[in-house]
């Protein structure tokens, strides 16, 4: 009889203990964090970052359109330092701002006023003010335009990471037929180099990842989209939102080493890149980003030694709930890259474009579930942590 | 059976099969027609009683002209149009600006001054509900009718742009 006790409460531990290793690796919400920003940011001018002087990590929300400001919070969302970026912003241009540190607010411009990048102070009086024209060693004949991407971190050491776009060339004239234009300008664009790697301090520049494009596609299609890359963990990861593949480029050679394909369990992420001579117009490239499965983002956790690779569902053309605010899934990988699990988040929930990861915990931005103008001038986050 | 029926086919005359042709076409446009009318009376009433729900949050008489600004769709029409809104629209008579966007994407500080007496916020998205404008855009109203709409996306920007601030014209709010 105390045999099969023991046995019993032997056979009891060894079920609990294979109950706990299966459990595979989540996101489990912790907490809410409040962020009182009086306006509503864009997630590609908010985001975070480490003050190595002091120890500290901030969160940080900018509008650059309408208020022209600068919100720099603590973790438990008291506010910090307000910067009015009224001396430089004077119009619609500004693309993004990447906040470094204190003194090192980075500026990007848009379509409207192309190729320049402005460093603030905490004052927000501008100290520097590059014109990447005059600067950069480009190929004498190619027109290009730089971007920094949207989807993460673009910033390293001193270095910052450009996307190089070239749709045209000046000594030669652009076909006048539809389809022969749609061909030159993919192929400017697709064999010119990816990457313009700027250095801050010393203005030092080089162009690399030549012919990048053509991993994903070929000159009979138009996209991918522009810049959809990340530096997370000391690698460059390239990615666009017409495919399941991910390269990943070496930040010092610009070269790629490794191609990822992401595959969800519960949504199809597929090719769909357009035919040129399909009629490629903003709203059908529209439809595809907010109807259509792609990447949104990568994220390492240096903490838990963890990729996050967030990818949106697809759904209906007319369905309701389109853009960012879809279902989405996070998929978890190892540090080698072996997936651990992915993980489903309903529509509505959360904007996963917001996805910032602290010493606290992972925080993603929550849906807006009021729309009037007062919610929107908060910005709430869920906290999660990490279970094994 | 069948036989007889193709042998009849083949008998058809020209005329004939260019009549059932005519009747066919007629037909179909005909009942595209009524579609169209029916949509648009459908959009226009929609629209009358959008309009009547915030009739108490603005400080104009009759509304002839409906200047929707959103900052989806194209970006770069999308802020040239509201650019444009805001240098030429506001406080003009007889014309309502309907803005819905939190001024991320477009500059919406001149929408906002406390002078402005012809513009409604609107985040619930109950314009954008009733189909008539996908993104930005305008709408002509003629004795209580939908008379005209311009769609603002990249086809023909510039003239679309120049023909709304033609009509909108240069008339201030009394």
């Amino acid at each position: 009889m105390k045999h099969k006790l023991y046995f019993a409460f032997l056979l009891l531990y060894i079920l609990l203990i294979s109950c706990q290793n299966n459990q595979p690796v989540q996101l489990i919400k912790v907490n809410e964090l409040v962020f009182d920003t009086e306006f509503k940011p864009t997630f590609f001018n908010s985001g975070y970052f480490y003050d190595k002087e002091t120890n500290q990590e901030y969160m940080y929300f900018a509008d650059v359109r309408t208020f022209k400001k600068l919100k720099i919070f603590s973790l438990d969302g008291t506010l910090k330092h307000e910067i009015s970026l009224k001396e430089v912003i004077y119009g619609n241009f500004i693309d993004r701002l990447i906040m470094v540190h204190f003194d090192t607010i980075i500026l990007t411009t848009n379509y409207n006023h192309l190729n320049r990048i402005f460093f603030l102070n905490k004052e927000g009086h501008c100290w520097k003010k590059i014109f990447l024209d005059t600067i950069i060693n480009t190929p004498s004949n190619d027109i290009f335009e730089a971007y920094v991407s949207r989807c993460g971190n673009v910033f390293n050491n001193d270095i910052l990471y450009l996307h190089y776009d070239r749709p045209f060339l000046k000594n030669k004239v652009s076909p006048t037929n539809k389809f022969e234009h749609g061909k030159y300008i993919n192929h400017n664009r697709y064999s010119a180099p990816y990457f313009l790697v700027f250095n801050i301090k010393d203005n030092n520049n080089r162009l690399g990842a030549n012919g990048l494009y053509y991993k994903f596609t070929d000159i009979n299609h138009n996209g991918p989209e522009g810049a959809n890359y990340c530096f997370t963990n000391n690698i460059l990861f390239v990615f666009t939102s017409y495919t399941n593949k991910i390269l990943v480029v070496n930040p010092i050679t610009l070269k790629t080493e490794r191609e990822l394909f992401i595959k969800s369990a519960y949504t199809t992420l597929r090719n769909t890149f357009l035919k040129i001579e399909s009629d490629p117009t903003y709203e059908y490239h529209n439809v595809i980003l907010q109807t259509k499965a792609n990447i949104k983002k990568i994220e390492y956790d240096k903490k838990n030694e963890l990729y996050y690779v967030i990818t949106l569902h697809e759904v209906d053309e007319d369905a309701k709930i389109r853009g960012p605010h879809r279902a989405f899934s996070i998929h978890i990988y190892n540090k080698e890259f072996k997936k651990l699990n992915e993980q489903c988040f309903e529509a509505d929930t959360y904007d996963p474009n917001n996805f910032i990861i602290t010493s606290k915990g992972i925080l993603i931005e929550n849906s807006k579930t009021d729309k009037s103008h007062e919610d929107a001038k908060k910005v709430k986050f869920s906290e999660f942590k990490i279970s094994r | 059976m069948k036989m007889l029926r193709k042998s009849n086919s083949r008998n058809l005359k020209s005329a004939d099969k260019l009549f059932i042709l005519l009747v066919f076409i007629f037909v179909s446009c005909s009942s595209n027609e009524s579609k169209i009318k029916n949509n648009r009376c459908n959009a226009n009433d929609s629209l009358m009683e959008y309009l009547h729900t915030i009739s108490d949050s603005v400080h104009i008489d009759s509304i002839k002209y409906v200047v929707y600004i959103t900052e989806k769709g194209c970006p770069s029409c999308q802020s040239y149009f509201s650019e444009i809104a805001s240098n030429h629209f506001i406080n003009k008579k007889n014309t309502l600006l309907i803005v819905n966007s939190y001024g991320q994407g477009i500059d919406i500080s001149y929408f906002l001054s406390d002078t402005v007496k012809n513009v409604v916020f609107e985040y619930s998205d109950n314009f954008k509900n009733l189909g008539i404008l996908k993104y930005s855009g305008f709408i002509e109203l003629n004795n209580n009718q939908i008379d005209t709409i311009i769609d603002i996306n990249p086809d023909e920007i510039q003239s679309k742009i120049d023909y709304i601030t033609k009509r909108i014209g240069n008339s201030e709010i009394p």
